[in-house]
């Protein structure tokens, strides 16, 4: 039996917890360490990515074509507000034209807490395009 | 903070190798004053655009302060471009 479970029983034995409690307490403990119980250690804070990096290798017919690109995130955060001052004739054009590649976007979507919420998820992300061409694009 | 220092290196093995720490500091010496004088007319460009100019220029800074940290290396076949700023 997991320890902790264990202590919620003896506690609830002991009559120093209620049934309620300790169902509550085992329900956090279910949850993992995310749970906010109170028991147990608080759930270390993930360091906020500084970089996004993105490789690629390209087996070219002649030769291979490597790129290594190391992008500060604050550039990224700096950039989508700079994004947000593109005047609106500007932005139409600009959505025209990714409309036209296909890319059916609308550039003043983009606001600094969409990019907070995309940068919380580049955390885990890679992506490998397997093949004649290999791109890896990651944060840390 | 500004960065302060560039590398810059491109080399086409096993020719030439060209390799320049770039004194970013001095570059911003230089061009301060010449941002004073043109300050005037980035208002002016701003304003017809409908855009708040302490907002572009602000967004501006902060992508100049973001450049520090920036990498970026391309080889292909025995070329090699290489840019660094710190």
């Amino acid at each position: 039996m997991n320890e902790r479970r264990k202590e919620v029983l003896e506690m609830l034995a002991a009559g120093r917890i209620t049934a309620e409690e300790a169902e509550q307490l085992i329900a956090a403990l279910e949850n993992g360490p995310r749970a906010s119980s109170g028991i147990g250690p608080e759930p270390e804070a993930r360091p906020k990515p500084k970089y996004l990096r993105v490789v690629v290798d390209a087996e070219g017919e002649t030769a291979p074509t490597k790129a290594n690109i190391r992008v500060p995130m604050q550039l990224l955060r700096a950039g989508v507000k700079l994004a947000g001052l593109i005047p609106p004739q500007a932005r139409e054009h600009v959505n025209d034209a990714l409309r036209q590649k296909g890319i059916p976007f609308d550039v003043s979507q983009i606001k600094p807490e969409n990019l907070e919420e995309l940068i919380e998820q580049l955390h885990d992300l890679t992506i490998d395009v397997d093949g004649q061409v290999k791109v890896a694009v990651f944060c840390e | 903070m500004i960065p302060l220092l560039a590398v810059i290196r491109v080399a086409h093995k096993p020719h030439s190798c060209f390799r320049l720490w770039l004194p970013l500091f001095l570059l911003w010496m230089v061009l301060l004053p010449l941002m004073l004088l043109l300050a005037p007319l980035i208002c002016v460009v701003c304003l017809a655009q409908q855009v708040d100019p302490f907002r572009a220029l602000r967004a501006l800074w902060q992508m100049l302060c973001a450049l520090r940290g920036a990498k970026f290396e391309v080889n292909h076949r025995n070329s090699l471009v290489f840019l660094n700023i710190f």
